[in-house]
C-alpha cells in the first residue's frame, strides 16, 4: 500500500486541538437534537388511527383510486368505459392562467390511470368560439372542462357522459 | 392490492437472492457484515433485475414475471456455483461494549425498519397518479409494459411530452416498476412504488453498518435514528433521489472501507455497487466524475490509500461494469434521440448549428450565470441550514465543521470523501447556473432533493469525524 502521510505542517497546536474537540461534541450535540425531532415525527406518524395504517391492506386498488380522485372518479370510469384504449383525448378549458395548477394536477392525475390514452390539452379564450379543426382531424374525443367553447360549430357533437364538472363529447367535423 | 402475497414476496426476494448471489460471487457472505449484507444485495440484485429486464426490452421477449422470475432465480443459482471458490470475506474484529448499549442499538435498528415499513403501508394507500413520480418515473415505466420492448413504439411514447417528461433521465427506476407491472400482468397504480420504498428498508441497514463500524453503539444509534430517518418523505413517493442518496452512502462507506484497513475487496464492492448510481439519475455520473476528481487530487497530495502497483490493474477492471453502464446509458440516450432538457432548452435561444464559437451562446450562459448565481446561493444556504428540511441540517453540520476545524477534511483518511460531498454539491448548484427556465421556480422544486442526496454520505462523514476527535465515542475498544 501507498502508506499514510501526515500534513506537511504537522501536529495541530493545543488551541486548534481544543476548537477540534469542541466542534466535534458540538456536532454529538445537533444530530442528537435532531435524531429527537426525528423520534417526534416518527412517532405523530405511528399515533395515527389504525384504519390508516391498513387502508391499503383492506381496500381494492379501485376503492383507493375512487378515494384520491374524488369527483374525477365518475369522469375516469367514463373514459375507461366509452372510449377507445388507445385514443387521443383533448381536454377543452378556458385559457385562464391561474387556473393552470389545477387543471394540470386534475389531467396528471387522469393521464396516470387512463394510460395509454393520451390527454392533450385544448384551451379556448373565454367567450371565443375556436374554430373546426383541420379536415385531418375527423372526431375527436373531448374532455370538457367548464369551458366556454362553443360546439354548435361542428357538424358533429355527441355527449358521451357527463358530471358535476366534466362532461365528454365526440366532436368532429364529419361522422367517421 | 392487485398483487398476492407470493406476487409481493417475489418483487422483493428475486431481487434480494439474485444480489446475495452477485456478493457471494465477490466473497461476500451474511457473515461478511451481518447488518450490511441484506442492504447490499437489494442494490446490486436491483442493478441485476434492471440489466435482465433491458435485455428482454431490446429482445422483445414476453414481459411475464411466470419466466424471468424462474430465470433471475437460474441466474441467482448459477453465480453462487461460480462463486464457490471465491475466498469468503471475513468479518473483523468484534468490539466489546456494555450489553446494554448494544442492545440500544439493535432496538434503535429494528424500530427503524418497523417504522419504515409502516410508512410503506401508509404511503401506499396513496395511489401514483401525480407530480414528477407519475410524469418522469412512472409514465416510462407504463411505456416500457404497453410497447413490450425498446422499439418505434417506445421511441413514440418517450416523444409524447404530454405523456412524460425527462425521458432521458436513466432507467433502474422506471426498470423497478415495471418489475412490479410484470408480476401483475398489468399497470398497477398502487404496488409500483414498492422497489423504491424497499430502498429505504437498504439505507437503514446499510447505514446502520457504516455508522455501527466506526462509532460506540450510543453514538452509532443516534446518528443512524437521524440518517436512518431521513429518506422518509421519499418512502412516500417514487422518486429516484432515494436511490442515489442511498447508494452513494454504500459507495462512500466502501471507499472509506478500504482507506481504513487496505482490503481490496471493498474496492471490488464498490465497483460492483456504482453503477447503481449511474442507473439512478443524471446526478450518478456527477459523483462518478466528481470520485475521480478527488482521487487525482488527493493522489497528488498525497493523501490517499491506493492499491500496490501489482493490484491496480485488478482494481481498475472492476470498475468495468461501472464504465459499461455509463456508456450504455449515453448510447440509449443517443440511440433515441432523448435529449437532456438543458441542452434542447439552450438550443432554442440560439442556433445550434452556429453554436459553437457563437459569441450569442456564451452571451447567453454568462448571463444566466450572472442572473443566477444569487438565487442559487440563497437557496441552498437556506436548505442547508434549515433543521426541519429533508436533509435534517446534516450538510449544515458537516460545512460548520470544515469551517471550524479545517483540518478535518483531509483527517482520517478522508480528502477525497470531503472532496467528494463538496465538489457534489459545487456541481449541483453549477447545473442551475446555465438553466434555461426560471431559476427560483426550478430550485424550489428541485433543490430539496439534491440536498438530501447528499444528506446522509454526510452525517457519515460528520460521524468519522466524531469519532476522530472524540476517541471515546469511537467502536474501535476490541476484545483482547
Amino acid at each position: 500500500m501507498i502508506e499514510w502521510r501526515r500534513m506537511p505542517a504537522g501536529r495541530a497546536g493545543p488551541l486548534a486541538e481544543k476548537v477540534r474537540t469542541a466542534t466535534a461534541w458540538l456536532a454529538v450535540a445537533l444530530v442528537s437534537w435532531q435524531a429527537l425531532a426525528s423520534v417526534v415525527d416518527v412517532a405523530s406518524e405511528l399515533g395515527r388511527p389504525v384504519e390508516q395504517h391498513l387502508r391499503v391492506l383492506r381496500s381494492s386498488p379501485d376503492e383507493l383510486i375512487r378515494r384520491k380522485l374524488g369527483t374525477d372518479y365518475e369522469l375516469l370510469q367514463a373514459l375507461r368505459t366509452l372510449v377507445p384504449r388507445d385514443a387521443r383525448l383533448l381536454v377543452s378549458h378556458d385559457n385562464v392562467r391561474s387556473e393552470y395548477p389545477e387543471l394540470r394536477r386534475r389531467t396528471t392525475w387522469l393521464q396516470s390511470l387512463i394510460y395509454p390514452m393520451v390527454l392533450d390539452g385544448w384551451p379556448v379564450e373565454r367567450g371565443r368560439a375556436g374554430p373546426p379543426r383541420g379536415e385531418t382531424a375527423r372526431q375527436e374525443y373531448v374532455i370538457d372542462l367548464d369551458s366556454s367553447r362553443d360546439y354548435s360549430v361542428w357538424p358533429l357533437c355527441r355527449e358521451l357522459a357527463s358530471g358535476a364538472d366534466f362532461r365528454l363529447l365526440l366532436v368532429g367535423n364529419r361522422a367517421q | 392490492m392487485t398483487l398476492s402475497v407470493l406476487q409481493l414476496l417475489s418483487v422483493v426476494f428475486v431481487p434480494v437472492l439474485l444480489g446475495a448471489a452477485l456478493l457471494r460471487l465477490q466473497g461476500v457472505v451474511p457473515r461478511t457484515d451481518p447488518l450490511a449484507y441484506l442492504g447490499w444485495s437489494w442494490l446490486q440484485g436491483c442493478l441485476g433485475v434492471a440489466v435482465m429486464l433491458s435485455l428482454s426490452l431490446w429482445l422483445r421477449l414476453p414481459m411475464s414475471a411466470a419466466w424471468l422470475s424462474p430465470v433471475l432465480l437460474a441466474c441467482a443459482g448459477t453465480a453462487c456455483f461460480l462463486g464457490r471458490g471465491v475466498p469468503v470475506v471475513e468479518r473483523g474484529p468484534r468490539e466489546d461494549h456494555p450489553r446494554w448499549e448494544r442492545l440500544c442499538f439493535a432496538v434503535v435498528v429494528g424500530l427503524l425498519l418497523v417504522s419504515t415499513v409502516d410508512r410503506i403501508l401508509l404511503a401506499s394507500a396513496d395511489v401514483l397518479v401525480g407530480s414528477d413520480e407519475a410524469l418522469i418515473w412512472a409514465a416510462k415505466a407504463k411505456v416500457m409494459f404497453h410497447t413490450g420492448g425498446f422499439g418505434t413504439e417506445f421511441l413514440e411514447g418517450m416523444q409524447t411530452h404530454v405523456l412524460i417528461s425527462h425521458p432521458y433521465y436513466p432507467p433502474l427506476n422506471p426498470l423497478l416498476q415495471l418489475w412490479v407491472h410484470v408480476h401483475a400482468g398489468e399497470i398497477v397504480h398502487v404496488e409500483s412504488r414498492l422497489p423504491m420504498q424497499v430502498f429505504g428498508l437498504a439505507g437503514i441497514l446499510v447505514a446502520a453498518s457504516a455508522l455501527r463500524r466506526r462509532a460506540r453503539p450510543l453514538v452509532a444509534a443516534a446518528f443512524l435514528v437521524l440518517v436512518g430517518t431521513l429518506g422518509r418523505f421519499f418512502t412516500y413517493q417514487a422518486f429516484s433521489d432515494a436511490l442515489i442518496a442511498i447508494s452513494l452512502l454504500t459507495c462512500w462507506d466502501l471507499w472509506q472501507r478500504f482507506q481504513e484497513d487496505g482490503e481490496l475487496h471493498w474496492l471490488r464492492m464498490l465497483g460492483a455497487s456504482a453503477p447503481v448510481l449511474v442507473w439512478s439519475k443524471d446526478e450518478g455520473q456527477l459523483h462518478v466524475l466528481v470520485f475521480a476528481l478527488a482521487v487525482l487530487v488527493a493522489v497528488m497530495a498525497r493523501r490517499v490509500r491506493l492499491p500496490e502497483h501489482r493490484d491496480r490493474l485488478r482494481c481498475l477492471a472492476w470498475a468495468t461494469p461501472l464504465l459499461v453502464s455509463i456508456l450504455y446509458i449515453h448510447w440509449f440516450n443517443r440511440h433515441f434521440g432523448l435529449v437532456s432538457y438543458l441542452l434542447e432548452e439552450s438550443a432554442h435561444v440560439v442556433d445550434p448549428t452556429a453554436a459553437q464559437g457563437d459569441p450569442r451562446f456564451l452571451g447567453f450562459s454568462l448571463r444566466n450565470v450572472g442572473h443566477n448565481a444569487l438565487p442559487i446561493l440563497e437557496d441552498f444556504a437556506a436548505r442547508i441550514a434549515s433543521p426541519t428540511g429533508p436533509a435534517r441540517g446534516l450538510l449544515g453540520i458537516f460545512l460548520v465543521v470544515l469551517v471550524l476545524s479545517p483540518r478535518s477534511a483531509g483527517e482520517g483518511r478522508r480528502l477525497v470523501f470531503t472532496l467528494g460531498l463538496v465538489l457534489a454539491l459545487l456541481g449541483y448548484m453549477s447545473v442551475y447556473l446555465v438553466t434555461p427556465w426560471e431559476v427560483k421556480e426550478q430550485l424550489k422544486h428541485s433543490a430539496h432533493r439534491l440536498v438530501y442526496q447528499l444528506a446522509p454520505a454526510a452525517g457519515l462523514w460528520v460521524l468519522l469525524f466524531v469519532v476522530g476527535a472524540l476517541p471515546r465515542l469511537s467502536g474501535s475498544r476490541t476484545r483482547a
